[in-house]
């Protein structure tokens, strides 16, 4: 049984997305609880995943393709976690800013939300103020993470903060912000709840949130 | 002495009269102020090649590499090279363009079966050479006639087999069908070391430039052993015929390099960097400790410093570059990557008049720290204002 855990932490984090597919089903199988492989074997392999990148031994492939690993794994996990009733470690409403059509940093970003067990609603690109407040109505997440790759569009996220205030609904989410231009002070200026430089630690920083 | 044979001279360590000002234009208020451009005509590519120049020229910018389109994004160029030389279907491609971006909206592969079926052909010399040889030559005729020097300028293969592949796919195929990448590499490596040497049979400026995003504000995007192994190979195949007539090779990646300069420095042997990002991401002194034989162009912030500082920061922080590397030579100094659409024409104006103001041979180191005392005293700095001097 312990084996099996293992052997699914080391598939994810080498992303052999077939060996964790295999194992997971050898897992179920055997009566492992689908919880404990989600956490021990999946979620624990993908915040391995995300100190290894933030320590420059791990780079995007790698990140990309041990997230693809854990979706393929998850797969086959979900009927069985709906069934027992494990809920999500929270909610994330994420897409780059109105404006912007990269898309990289923010997939990679959701990723690795979804790799440390948040159900993750991706708004896309190009996403204006509005469809963040609308989105926050319909899904009522804990958190809104936006993220913009260019100086030009960072602007934005001031702008969709305002629109949260002003629809009524900021105080009920956490918002995060990330992106090549973004930094710490401008994060403070423009009044978001935190600001992280990268993927792996965009995930840190919203399980930190959550647990404020 | 006109500028193209000062950066001549400045780029082989010779001594010249003053430093030369470099950069990369993606504004079009630039464009407008000292170029001319008038947002409701509808331009041929020559005479945006001369609002370009002029714009340069009259702002004060010697070197450069860039013609600004305001219209159509740079992106749709890159499909249409693909069309030419590789073979790329019309119909299966295509490019949205929103804002102040493009993104390719439309390709015939969103999976590496699919891929396989619509791989690049390598491109063929003369065809490439036929193409881009009278395009240089006139480029640098028109920016001559307005004495700014216009370098070379290739993609990278790897930047441009991920902007083929999209960057997705490319990083899961490195792992799952490296002998594709490898094919997308060989095509794109081929493109750009055949415009390297059309470019060094032609060329008046004997520099390229090469654009190789490898690297991230955190840090590299890929791990250094599949740079060494993909790229260097093949970036050799565009400084071979470069270095061959002995022009200067400049390497750019955006992002956070630090840990990629022993390869790009000692096992490339590239002359130069370019852009050199402030934001957190490296540091210029300390490159031009490291390296002081490298070239540098850049680098007044453009995330921080230029959009967002005051006339006085931006005067500040170009001054600290004429300071302290300025009278070693070997800078060129403009924007930490490029001069966009959120930096105020003011701000552009005061880094480029600055460097002519105090760049001039022997630098007068004093008579800039004197400027810069003053500009603490009379509470020019804003972004800058901490900054020790």
């Amino acid at each position: 049984m312990e084996n099996l855990i293992k052997e699914i932490h080391t598939a994810v984090m080498e992303g052999e997305s077939n060996i964790v597919q295999e194992k997971v089903r050898e897992a179920m199988a055997a009566g492992l609880p689908a919880a404990r492989i989600l956490n021990e074997g999946m979620i624990s392999a993908m915040s391995a995943v995300g100190k290894l990148f933030e320590e420059g031994e791990y780079f995007v492939p790698e990140m990309l393709i041990s997230a693809r690993a854990m979706q393929a794994g998850l797969v086959l996990l979900k009927p069985a976690l709906k069934e027992a009733d494990i809920q999500s470690t929270g909610k994330v409403v994420i897409g780059t800013v109105k404006g912007d059509l990269h898309d990289i940093g923010k997939n990679l970003v959701a990723m690795m939300l979804e790799g440390a067990g948040f159900e993750v609603i991706d708004l896309g690109t190009d996403v204006t103020p509005e469809k963040f407040v609308n989105a926050v109505r319909e899904n009522k997440p804990q958190i809104v993470a936006m993220s913009a790759l260019l100086t030009t569009t960072m602007s934005a996220m001031a702008a969709t903060v305002e629109t949260l205030k002003s629809a009524g609904v900021r105080e009920q989410i956490k918002v995060i912000i990330g992106g090549a231009p973004v930094t710490d002070e401008y994060a403070h200026m423009i009044g978001v709840d935190g600001f992280a430089p990268d993927a792996s630690r965009a995930a840190a920083l919203a399980k930190s949130l959550l647990a404020a | 002495m006109n500028n193209r044979e000062r950066f001549i001279k400045a780029i082989q360590w010779e001594p010249v009269d003053r430093i030369l000002t470099y950069d990369y234009l993606d504004n079009t208020a630039i464009l407008r102020k000292y170029g001319g451009y008038d947002d409701t005509r509808k331009y041929t590519f020559e005479e945006l090649v001369e609002v370009n120049a002029r714009a340069w020229k009259n702002i004060g910018v010697n070197v450069t590499r860039s013609i600004h389109d305001p219209v159509n994004h740079w992106m749709g160029g890159k499909i249409s090279n693909w069309i030419r030389f590789f073979g790329a279907d019309p119909s299966k491609w295509g490019v949205s363009q929103g804002g102040e971006t493009a993104w390719i909206s439309k390709r015939p592969f969103k999976n590496l079966t699919e891929l396989e079926k619509h791989m690049p052909n390598k491109p063929v010399y003369e065809e490439v050479r036929d193409w881009y040889q009278p395009f240089i030559r006139y480029v640098q005729q028109v920016h001559d006639h307005y004495d700014v020097a216009f370098i070379g300028a290739v993609e990278g293969p790897i930047t441009d087999a991920y902007s083929f592949m999209d960057m997705e796919l490319f990083a899961q195929a490195i792992y799952d069908a490296p002998e594709l990448v490898s094919h997308v590499m060989d095509c794109t490596g081929l493109f750009s070391a055949h415009i390297a040497r059309a470019f060094a049979e032609v060329s008046s400026v004997p520099l390229l430039f090469m654009g190789e995003d490898i690297a991230g504000t955190t840090g590299p995007i890929f791990n250094p052993k599949f740079v060494r192994q993909e790229g260097l190979p093949r970036w050799k195949w565009i400084t071979a015929p470069i270095k061959e007539k002995g022009m200067k090779f400049l390497y750019h990646t955006d992002g956070r390099y630090g840990k990629f300069l022993p390869l790009i420095f000692n096992e490339l042997e590239a002359d130069g960097l370019n852009p050199i990002e402030r934001n957190n991401c490296n540091d210029i002194f300390e490159i031009r400790r490291e390296y002081p034989h490298k070239l540098l162009f850049g680098n007044v912030c453009c995330i921080h410093t230029l959009p967002h500082g005051t006339l006085g920061d931006v005067e500040d922080e170009t001054l600290e570059l004429i300071e302290k590397i300025g009278p070693q030579g070997g800078i060129f100094i403009g924007s930490s990557s490029e001069v966009h659409d959120a930096v105020a024409v003011e701000n552009a104006a005061m880094m480029y008049q600055t460097v002519h103001e105090y760049g001039s041979y022997p630098i007068d180191v004093e008579r800039i720290r004197r400027r810069r005392a003053e500009l603490r005293q009379n509470g020019s700095l804003h972004q800058r204002a901490s900054e020790p001097l």
